[in-house]
């Protein structure tokens, strides 16, 4: 074979070589295609199945690249059939987000980036575009990206050693993205509602993972999804706000099964019962709380109740060791029922509301609309209620009283110790009144220094029955009061009837009649009601307005009686107030002084006294410089420091001198409690004034009166001058007092001098200066001041 | 094996020896396929043991000095067939160092199916490059000649190459150029 065969079959065999590869080389080529299709197809159903499920799952794609610092977002808007595609840039981004979350993004977001987190997973708020179909292309979102300032891009120097990055402070944050709403932001995220408000924040869920590095490691790609869980998350605070209201409940709250057991129940219940979880759980409801029986019936219906009832057991929340006297805790329950989605069985929903306090409250408010504050007695509404029903029970066999209890005095305590002392003792009498007053009866407080007992007399008539003595006794027991005693009295008017239908408005008045009554006659008395005290009482009612009138038009008129000395010269005289009633004509001073002090009227009285005293005194004087002029000064006026300014005052107005003026006190001055009026009368004298002691040997004289106070006269009562010539151990009584005075270096005075043997009895006994009719009345200052102007004629004539 | 391996040593054959000598191993090697191979397809590696070891009987040469040669020539084609595989690639080292990550990345998206061996860079300096090399075929010369080849490629004009077998089996490349 030449070489050029053998070349030649070597080359055919090389051919043949050939065309087998390429035939080889056109089947592999034909598998290949048919495999890539295949798997065309089925990475196309893949992604499409990836991008159903996104869609279904209201999630947004994001894919982010560190070359081109922006982002794409693969997302289904509602509607849409294919996925729609917007790219946008990371600093666009945080625009959107609350200017709160910012920070927080963006320090993750840089840690993310800078390899420090294993995924980005973050939730913010977020305010979505106003048109949510707009859509960014990708050249537009590197054009944009040019013109923000901040890049969030991770620090290259970041190690997971470093600090956080702090570069970006929230107010930075604030300050770079500004909140106007920018036109170029494209559509991120799809709301979870349909028309989503574009001024509220939606909550989004933010979550990613880094997928490409570059060679050194750092993170050049990062994929996530983003989800708008606004709904979701209001959702859930919905729920978590309600099962905090349910914890939190001060009521406590049950939630029953069907059959009334429990399931859940609140700390206020556990506090309610005092039981633990494992103690009521699973167990039926009405063991603990007493379910009427239309509320059981409710509880295994549909439906809903409110109702009143108590719990099984009392506080102490043990059914065993309750005793039967121990009464169950008021409740009031409110049931509902509710039924979860699947609808096949229901729950209750009770609340319980411990009405204990609300029952407490209303006791209370029930009791202080019926009773005084301050003594706790029944006040004027319940006494008039209770006393129509003990009234109803009245008969002839049994009346009922009803005693109007006046204290006598009050008023004194209350200016001089204040109110807070006075309201002590009025507590106190409010007390003795009650312990005095038998169980069946009553005792109110009417107002004031006023009391109202009612009760069922024992005996008849009724001024024979102890209560009404035992009261005015009570009273008067003595009081601590600031470290002094107090004594008081009472005032007491009765009045009983038989007669059920006589009301009791009818019968408080009787008996407040018959208690000024009481006061009229002097007071420190009890006073039995008995028809016309009524008229009378009214009459002494338009005398007071009358005498208040009169007082305060200066209408009251001072007489003087001239005192005379051993040769019958006029050596002064008493000012006495005299009082000529426009209804009732002339008025008595012992009528219309006590009216004065009872009715508040004092004060007044005694300017009118003072001021007319010294008037009168400057004219006395003035004719002869020797006289002097006698006021009266009440016991209450001695309690009153500034009394001895206001007299100066009066003398200085009528540029009279003090000692012009005599003042007569009575000894009541020293039973004022707490008083020092020693202290006063040395002021007084001290201004140049002169004191008396009138009536002197009345009363609860003391012979320390005279070793003590500081007097220059005695006024001895005219009751031992009427006795005296008559009666002999009178006459030594006469005698010794007068000694004593002398010795003490006091003038004395007798009053109530009226005939000649009494005259001639005071003169041997070295009587100073005299006081009666046998020398002189009362009488008109003018025509007084007329007897001194003779008598000081005669006397310059002589 | 790579389809592609086969076509490059029987060019080889053809272009270093004779086409003679390239038809006659193939037509004595008595393969089922008649020694039509194509780049693309794959063939088993007894076919490479036995077209190999026919060369070295034929031309007396040992079997690894034919292989190392084979790797030199193989690298010089790959510089011409897939050249944007070398872009950025500026010496011998570059090229090691990203072997596995970039250039075996290229290659198994073109062949699938390639069974490629491992190559871990354990040391690297400026002038000397430690490589372990793990493969089932235990191809060292071809791993040599391809370096070499590439050493040449990059005019690295002084490479020196040694071998030293670890005990798991693999075999560690002191390179230093």
């Amino acid at each position: 074979m030449t070489d050029l065969t053998k070349d030649i079959q070597r080359l055919q065999r090389k051919a043949e070589r050939e065309r087998t590869a390429r035939k080889a080389a056109e089947q592999l080529l034909n598998v290949k295609s048919l495999e890539l299709y295949d798997a065309l197809e089925l990475g196309k159903k893949d992604r499409n199945k990836l991008e159903l499920a996104i869609w279904a799952g209201n999630e947004s794609i994001w894919d982010w690249n560190a070359d081109e610092q922006i982002y794409e977002l693969m997302s289904y808007p509602s509607g849409a059939s294919e996925v729609v595609r917007t790219w946008g840039n990371t600093a666009q981004v945080v625009k959107r987000i609350h200017p709160d979350d910012r920070q927080e993004f963006i320090t993750n977001w840089q840690l993310f980036l800078s390899d420090m987190l294993d995924s980005f997973d973050l939730l913010l708020r977020y305010r979505l575009p106003r048109d949510p179909n707009r859509t960014q292309s990708k050249e537009d979102a590197l054009a944009q990206r040019e013109n923000h300032e901040l890049q969030l891009t991770a620090p290259r120097q970041l190690t997971r050693t470093d600090d956080l990055p702090t570069n970006h402070s929230p107010t930075e944050a604030s300050r770079a993205y500004s909140p106007q709403p920018d036109t170029t932001q494209p559509d991120t995220v799809q709301p979870d509602t349909a028309q989503p408000d574009p001024q509220q924040w939606r909550w989004l869920h933010w979550r990613g993972r880094i997928v490409e590095r570059d060679k050194q490691g750092t993170p050049t790609r990062a994929v996530g999804t983003v989800k708008d869980i606004t709904n979701y998350r209001r959702t859930q605070e919905s729920y978590r706000l309600m099962a905090r209201a349910f914890a939190s409940s001060r009521d406590a709250m049950v939630i029953t099964d069907q059959h009334g057991h429990i399931q859940e129940a609140n700390q206020g219940f556990q506090d309610l019962f005092k039981l633990t979880p494992a103690r009521y759980h699973g167990r039926s409801l009405d063991e603990f709380v007493d379910m009427v029986d239309v509320a059981k019936r409710t509880l295994n219906e549909h439906g809903s109740i409110s109702f009143e009832t108590s719990s099984t057991q009392a506080s102490n929340g043990n059914p065993n060791t309750a005793s039967e006297t121990d009464v169950g805790i008021p409740l009031e329950v409110s049931l509902n029922h509710f039924q979860p989605d699947d609808a096949s069985h229901f729950y209750s929903i009770i609340t319980l509301r411990d009405l204990s306090e609300r029952n407490k409250a209303q006791q209370a408010l029930e009791h202080m609309a019926s009773h005084d504050g301050l003594t706790n007695l029944p006040n004027r509404g319940t006494l008039h209620e209770q006393l129509e029903r003990m009234l109803g029970s009245a008969s002839e066999k049994r009346p009922l009283a009803v005693m109007f209890v006046d204290l006598d005095g009050f008023k004194a305590v209350n200016d001089e110790f204040g109110h807070i002392a006075a309201d002590l003792l009025l507590v106190s009498q409010a007390r003795r009144l009650k312990r005095i007053t038998p169980k069946d009866g009553l005792v109110a407080r009417w107002g004031g220094d006023e009391f109202v007992v009612a009760w069922w007399p024992e005996r008849r008539p009724i001024d024979a029955d102890p209560i009404p003595s035992a009261v005015l006794k009570t009273i008067r027991e003595p009081m601590g009061l600031h470290g002094a005693s107090i004594r008081l009295s009472a005032s007491i008017g009765i009045v009983e009837t038989t007669d059920a239908e006589v009301g009791a408005t009818q019968l408080i008045r009787e008996a407040d009649t018959a208690m000024y009554e009481a006061k009229a006659q002097g007071r420190n008395r009890i006073q039995v009601f008995c028809k016309g005290m009524g008229k009378a009482a009214l009459h002494r009612a338009s005398l007071v307005s009358e005498l208040a009138q009169a007082i305060e038009q200066d209408q009251i008129s001072f007489h003087v009686q001239p005192k005379f000395d051993q040769n019958q010269r006029i050596v002064g005289g008493e000012m006495l107030a005299r009082w000529t009633s426009q209804s009732s004509g002339f008025v008595s001073p012992a009528e219309f002084i006590p009216m004065i002090e009872q009715n508040g009227l004092n004060a007044a009285f005694a300017e009118a006294v003072m001021r007319n005293g010294c008037r009168y005194a400057r004219q006395i004087v003035a004719v002869d410089p020797a006289a002097h002029l006698a006021i009266n000064l009440s016991g209450w006026q001695l309690l009153d420091t500034s009394l001895p300014e206001k007299l100066k005052t009066h003398c200085s107005n009528e540029q009279v001198d003090c000692k012009a003026l005599e003042l007569e006190i009575t000894e009541s001055v020293f039973l004022q409690p707490d008083s020092d009026p020693v202290s006063i009368m040395n002021r007084l004298r001290k201004k140049g004034f002169r004191i008396a002691i009138d009536d002197f040997g009345t009363g609860y004289s003391s012979l320390s009166y005279l070793r003590d106070m500081p007097l220059d006269t005695v006024k001895i009562d005219r009751s031992f001058v009427i006795d005296a010539d008559a009666n002999e151990r009178a006459h030594k009584i006469l005698s010794a007092i007068i000694t004593m005075s002398h010795q003490l270096d006091m003038k004395v005075v007798a009053e109530g001098v009226e005939t000649d043997g009494q005259w001639q009895l005071l003169r041997d006994l070295d009587v100073e200066i005299y006081q009666g009719f046998l020398f002189g009345r009362p009488m008109p200052f003018d025509d007084f001041l007329q007897l001194l102007k003779q008598q000081s004629s005669l006397k310059s004539e002589v | 094996m790579l389809g592609m391996i086969f076509t490059e040593m029987v060019e080889m054959i053809e272009e270093t020896f004779s086409p003679e000598m390239a038809d006659e191993i193939l037509d004595e090697a008595n393969l089922e396929h008649g020694g039509a191979y194509t780049a693309v397809g794959y063939y088993p590696f007894e076919e490479v043991v036995t077209l190999v070891s026919l060369l070295s009987q034929k031309t007396g040469m040992p079997v690894p000095d034919l292989i190392e040669a084979f790797g030199s020539y193989l690298f010089n084609s790959f510089t011409k067939s897939h050249a944007q595989l070398l872009v950025n690639k500026h010496s011998l080292f570059d090229l090691l160092d990203t072997l596995d990550g970039d250039i075996h990345k290229e290659v198994y998206k073109l062949y699938p199916d390639a069974a490629l061996p491992k190559f871990n860079v354990v040391s690297k300096t400026d002038h000397s490059l430690e490589m372990e090399y793990r493969s089932e075929r235990n191809l060292q010369p071809l791993a040599l000649g391809l370096m070499k080849g590439a050493a040449d490629y990059f005019g690295h004009q002084q490479v020196q190459i040694e071998q030293q077998p670890l005990d798991d089996g693999a075999t560690l490349f002191r390179v230093s150029i």
